[in-house]
């Protein structure tokens, strides 16, 4: 699980190309959008995409990505738990 | 004025289909390109060249889809079927200054898959693909093809392009930089068009339902819609007798965010404010035909837009016609600018096809699917949303 | 008259921004397109009425690396996975989209693209913007950054001569004549350009920003030349451009 996170949070900082951020800087609880990490729409539906790209895990609209992007715990759990039902 | 689409070959199928809510969505044909993607699309019909065509641009090749791609033809389509009802023959536009300006977004770029793989390998490609992208810009390549002269320009404005070009096509005619001009938009699908738009998750997987409470996203289409703009100095010297005036136009950005509308329109408020300041008949507008793709975001920034303008307006009506043409990005503008005329010439407008549950929520309410309704004026607006956030609409009003 | 207020210049680079973050998405031409008009914008005094301002960019070839990078997502992830990201910024309004958010205006905002003289064709519609009030200043905009894919077509297709294609942009800022006339680098007095027929090859070579720099660094030395008027003129095979230009 904390590899998985670890791997997730460069991810974000890597491919979303955020700035003044190291993936170290991110903690688990932070709020990916708005006032925690301050992603917007366009990256979401890129994470999306992104987590399909590197776990094979396909989010299948905003209702679901809505839940698993509240942060990087809620993330990591998603894709485990999709893992495993595989 | 001239269009083709999903919904039809001409302008009247279009309206007939319009009126009659005919909603022909299907999945991606395997002869545009093949697609395993659950969203289905709004294709226009086959478009060849017949001799017609062959007359107003007499140097198009004999095979002219090995000389240039599928928007350009269906351009032309539209642009002679314009240029006949206009009563413009070949002679009448030599000696003018005959501007061509169109809008598109995937007509200008080079997306010809099969050359850029192989480049990829590190082959050597026949370049036939890259000499059909230089040649390819619309309103040069139709310059080139007529013949004629006169001041060219394509505007990529992404969904707004069509609406642009028609409202920059009366600037040109109002500086008397033409005599005539032959504007309007066109758009092919394209597999890197229908991939952007489904990983944007813009996309519907069922016929799109604008409006409507349970709408969840748009459908792609294609086509074309050209109108023949000329002075009315113009005009009366041939003794023509116009099917309306272009009476307004205004352009202004959100200044918001790459993909999404501001929610309140602001940005759409600006550029009604801008075109209704040139007609001063505000009161007089009877019909919108909105931009209307159906996703959850655009709808409700559009009538927020709306709402700042028309909020006490009771005589307003408020259609979109995506539900039977899909959303033809850079021929959206043109065609609904057509869709527009023709409601106001019959002074009726059937409602919106897919809009069955008006979204209560929304801050006006639509004319839904299955009603329809009287016109009381001549005056209406037609308003395109875009992504960058440029937001563009004309006024137009019919002759009758 | 219309009177050119700021010119800035950039070539084969891509200089310093003070929008690092909100550009962290963008691709070069979106970077350059930000901050040539960042720059041409900072020597003048801000201007109060954004809706006032419009922006018209002239591209000949928009961002055509972006359109090939989102093509490779494409090919590479499959179906349905191409990058969002990419794809809406392939689109070639989206400079014109970051700079009327940048710089918060909400004018108009055009891109025109076409292999001739995009940049004239920007100019001439910006210029007449102004000259019927629409807008009171308009920041025009000449954008290239190529792709190695146009690059290796273009040497298969001329041979030899074939022009190295640098990244580069022009702005220049456009006022009505009582905006700030301390400003004022010369006048505008016209735009003219024609199109003629022209073939693959003729249209590729030479690459358009060259005339863009050209009647830039015409209209920057006017002033200093003691001339009153000054015609900056071009021919190609596709037809040809002239700008007449007055000293303040």
């Amino acid at each position: 699980m904390d590899d998985l996170k670890k791997q997730l949070k460069g991810i974000i900082v890597k491919d979303l190309k955020l700035t003044g951020i190291t993936p170290e800087k991110i903690n688990d609880n932070d709020s990916l959008f708005e006032e925690g990490l301050g992603l917007d729409s366009l990256d979401a539906v890129e994470l999306v995409v992104l987590i399909q790209k590197n776990f094979g895990v396909r989010i299948e609209d905003m209702d679901e990505g809505r839940k698993a992007f509240t942060s990087i715990n809620a993330l990591a759990s998603f894709i485990e738990e999709r893992l495993k039902n595989n | 004025m001239g269009c083709i689409s999903g919904a039809g070959e001409d302008v009247q199928t279009n309206w007939a289909n319009l009126c009659n809510g005919v909603v022909r969505c299907r999945t991606v044909p395997e002869w545009l390109f093949p697609s395993t993607l659950p969203y289905p699309v709004f294709v226009a019909p086959a478009v060849c060249c017949h001799p017609e065509q062959r007359k107003y641009f007499p140097h198009l090749r004999e095979r002219p889809e090995e000389q240039i791609n599928r928007t350009i033809l269906l351009i032309i389509n539209a642009a002679v079927q314009a240029l006949i009802q206009a009563g413009l023959a070949p002679d009448n536009l030599k000696g003018k200054r005959v501007g061509m300006i169109f809008g598109t977004t995937v007509g200008c770029n080079f997306n010809d898959e099969n050359y850029y793989s192989a480049w990829l390998r590190g082959l050597k490609p026949d370049l036939e693909p890259v000499k059909r992208y230089l040649t390819g810009n619309i309103a040069s390549a139709l310059q080139t093809f007529s013949g004629n002269r006169g001041p060219t320009a394509v505007i990529t404005n992404a969904c707004a392009s069509g609406t642009d070009a028609i409202g920059l096509a009366r600037n040109w005619l109002l500086d008397n930089r033409s005599d005539i001009v032959i504007a309007g938009g066109g758009d092919e699908l394209s597999r890197i068009a229908y991939n952007g738009f489904s990983s944007l998750q813009l996309t519907s997987r069922k016929p799109c339902l604008p409006f409507d409470r349970d709408r969840d996203g748009l459908n792609l289409g294609e086509g074309a819609g050209v109108l023949i703009l000329e002075s009315e100095h113009h005009c009366h010297e041939r003794g023509c007798s116009p099917l309306g005036w272009l009476q307004g136009y205004g352009a202004a950005a959100d200044a918001y965010h790459p993909t999404a509308p501001h929610p309140e329109g602001r940005g759409l408020k600006s550029a009604l404010d801008m075109a209704l300041k040139q007609t001063g008949k505000k009161q007089k507008i009877s019909y919108v035909n909105g931009h209307g793709t159906g996703t959850p975001s655009n709808d409700p920034a559009e009538m927020n837009g709306l709402k700042s303008l028309f909020a006490d307006h009771k005589e307003i009506t408020i259609v979109s016609t995506k539900g039977i043409t899909g959303h033809t990005l850079g021929a959206a503008g043109a065609i609904e600018a057509i869709f527009t005329l023709l409601s106001l010439n019959k002074r009726f407008t059937p409602g919106t096809a897919g809009c069955r549950h008006p979204d209560s929520r929304l801050a006006l309410k639509p004319l839904p699917q299955g009603e329809s309704r009287k016109l009381a004026s001549p005056l209406g607006i037609t308003a395109s949303l875009a992504f960058g956030g440029s937001n563009s609409a004309l006024i137009l009003e019919g002759a009758g | 008259m219309v009177q050119i207020s700021s010119i800035a210049i950039t070539e084969n680079k891509i200089p310093e921004t003070s929008f690092t973050r909100k550009l962290r998405r963008a691709d070069s031409f979106t970077n350059l397109a930000v901050t040539v008009s960042e720059h041409a914008l900072s020597d003048l005094p801000a201007f109060n009425n954004k809706m006032q301002t419009g922006i018209f960019i002239g591209t000949a070839y928009g961002p055509l690396a972006t359109n090939f990078a989102a093509l490779d997502t494409l090919l590479d992830n499959g179906e349905g996975q191409m990058s969002p990201t990419l794809f809406s910024h392939s689109v070639f309004n989206t400079a014109a989209g970051y700079i009327s958010r940048l710089f918060e205006i909400n004018g108009p905002a055009y891109t025109f693209t076409n292999y001739s003289w995009p940049f004239f064709r920007a100019l001439e519609e910006g210029n007449a913007a102004i000259n019927r009030n629409i807008i009171g200043r308009a920041i025009i905009i000449g954008v290239e950054t190529y792709s190695q894919v146009l690059t290796d077509a273009g040497h298969r297709l001329i041979k030899k001569n074939f022009p190295v294609l640098e990244p580069g942009a022009v702005a220049w800022i456009l006022e009505g004549e009582a905006e700030t006339a301390d400003n004022c680098i010369c006048l505008l007095n016209s735009v003219e350009f024609e199109e003629k027929p022209a073939r693959p090859e003729d249209l590729i070579s030479p690459h358009p920003l060259v005339h863009a720099l050209s009647v830039s660094r015409t209209a920057r030395q006017l002033k200093h030349s003691g001339n009153k008027t000054k015609i900056w003129s071009a021919e190609e095979l596709f037809g040809k451009a002239r700008v007449r230009l007055q000293s303040p």
